[in-house]
């Protein structure tokens, strides 16, 4: 990142001074969504951006239920009932009535708080909504019942475009980020990632295939299992299968018990539940990774392929979401469909390691262009900037 | 294009499909134009300039330029001619084709070129 790129930052955030940028979403802490705001508000701080953060509350049965939304939204067939919805618009009620809406924009992230914006007659100010989430197949169910708080916004956010719907209201293309500079993503030394694989009993006998993700169905952890013993057929190696939960997923410690069992009794199968906060072992086990995998069903963007790009690894994941704006196929890692073909895409870096590296090293340049923090905030100030300049395709500044 | 793409489905050789999640997504964009802190009045400002300017700024110039002049021409050739007189290096900056350098490549070319001119 050179001066050039501040300079750019600083430029837009001129143009922004005074506003007040309110997020608002469900957690603080576990997902890609936290961990990007938690990023980047200093660094918007830093640039003069009144960027501030505050979060919805609810019980577990309104987590529960947004979970099955959340799944519902990638596709997956869930039941949801009446009261369901019921108990979900009571929650973003009293949310609607303890929260203080203060800002100039209100940047609402994914489904949880999306029925927040019902304040938005009384409030007015510009609204948000950034969904992370791949809504390309959404249950059409739900997407019916969302679809009335979604059109309420000024303008909505996509992570790819293929989650983009027929909608009255604008929308936009912005890609997530990692921070390099980040405990997770920053350079280590051999020493600490050797100590990690040591604390997780890992040896380096043979190549390690890692999946980093939460337990959760749709990235497909037994998937991952069954691919991972194709692969073992033919060649020696480990998997690592390492993830945390977040508060705003209950559903993650049956995922795991049940990722535990199938891989129960399997020595080269190294199930690890990584506490929260555990960046830099996260960091440790993709560097220490010969392959990457991210074999999701639905990926709202799949951060943990950027993060594993950065640190210059061969990886293979499903064509899923926002993954096909990160691997260009056969040029900075392998697309994948079903389980024969990741094992074969598997199999095949770890036959042909220079290829495997010549991948690695242009993902990295891939990330480095395309999906770092600074084009992400670039993205966000010009998309503030936009909603003051509604129907423009040239906006002078 | 319109007419090519429907010549050749109407020759009906092509039935092929792109995998899931490989499809073709049309898009539209937004453009800003900001001014930056950056003026130059003669050559060696000029390539100090080249050298600070971010990525998009060059892009602006050279690859929005084209279209929005439409003669296929670049900001910085009609400077150096119209402002300079510098039509030697305006048409040698003209002729590259910016096609097939990276955005740095090119950066560098130019200040290459620069330099070569003001010593």
């Amino acid at each position: 990142m050179g001066r050039s790129t501040i300079e750019e930052l600083r430029l837009l955030t001129s143009h922004l001074y005074g506003k007040i940028i309110q997020n608002i979403n469900s957690t603080y802490s576990g997902g890609g969504v936290a961990e990007i705001l938690s990023r980047m508000l200093p660094l918007l701080e830093q640039l003069g951006v009144d960027a501030r953060w505050n979060t919805i509350k609810g019980n577990p049965e309104f987590f529960k239920i947004t979970k099955k939304i959340h799944n519902a939204l990638h596709g997956r067939k869930e039941d949801i009932s009446e009261e369901d919805l019921d108990i979900f618009l009571e929650v973003s009620k009293q949310n609607i009535n303890e929260l203080e809406f203060y800002g100039d924009i209100i940047f609402i992230h994914d489904p949880q708080p999306v029925v927040l914006v019902s304040k938005k007659r009384e409030v007015n100010k510009k609204w948000i909504w950034r969904c992370h989430i791949d809504v390309s197949q959404p249950n059409q169910m739900i997407w019916n019942f969302l679809e009335p708080f979604i059109i309420q916004y000024d303008a909505v956010v996509f992570s790819a475009p293929s989650f983009s719907h027929p909608l009255p209201i604008r929308q936009f293309l912005i890609s997530p980020s990692i921070d390099p500079l980040s405990d997770k993503n920053k350079e280590l030394t051999q020493d600490t990632i050797d100590s990690v694989l040591e604390k997780y009993g890992i040896p380096k006998d043979k190549p390690i295939i890692t999946q980093i993700s939460r337990f959760d169905y749709l990235k497909d952890p037994l998937g991952v299992i069954q691919t991972f013993e194709i692969v073992r057929k033919s060649i020696d190696c480990r998997l690592v299968f390492a993830g945390g939960t977040a508060t705003d997923d209950p559903e993650s410690d049956k995922v795991l018990s049940e990722v535990r069992e199938r891989a129960d009794g399997d020595p080269f199968i190294h199930i690890l539940l990584i506490p929260p906060g555990s960046d830099i072992e996260i960091n440790a086990l993709q560097r220490a990774s010969t392959v990457i995998v991210q074999k999701s069903h639905r990926e709202g963007f799949g951060l943990t392929v950027t993060e594993a790009l950065w640190k210059a690894k061969p990886v293979v994941a499903s064509a899923v979401g926002g993954i096909t704006l990160q691997i260009k196929n056969k040029f900075t890692g392998l697309l994948s469909y079903g389980i024969e073909g990741t094992a074969y895409a598997i199999r095949t870096l770890l036959t042909n390691p220079e290829y495997a590296r010549w991948l690695g090293q242009n993902g990295r340049e891939h990330v480095r262009y395309n999906f770092l923090i600074t084009r992400h905030i670039r993205d966000y100030l010009l998309l503030f900037l936009t909603l003051e300049h509604p129907d423009k395709d040239i906006i002078y500044l | 294009m319109v007419a090519t793409i429907e010549e050749h489905i109407l020759k009906g050789t092509n039935s092929r499909e792109a995998m899931p999640g490989r499809e073709f997504s049309f898009m539209k964009s937004v453009s800003f134009v900001i001014s930056t802190p950056y003026i130059a009045h003669d050559l060696r400002e000029f390539v100090e300039a080249l050298r600070k300017i971010s990525l998009g700024s060059l892009y602006f110039h050279v690859f929005e330029s084209r279209l929005r002049l439409g003669k296929g021409l670049n900001d910085f050739t009609i400077w150096l001619q119209d402002s300079l007189g510098e039509n030697e290096l305006g048409d040698e900056i003209a002729r590259l084709d910016p096609y097939t350098y990276t955005l740095e490549g090119l950066r560098s070319t130019f200040i290459q070129l620069i330099e070569r001119r003001i010593q």
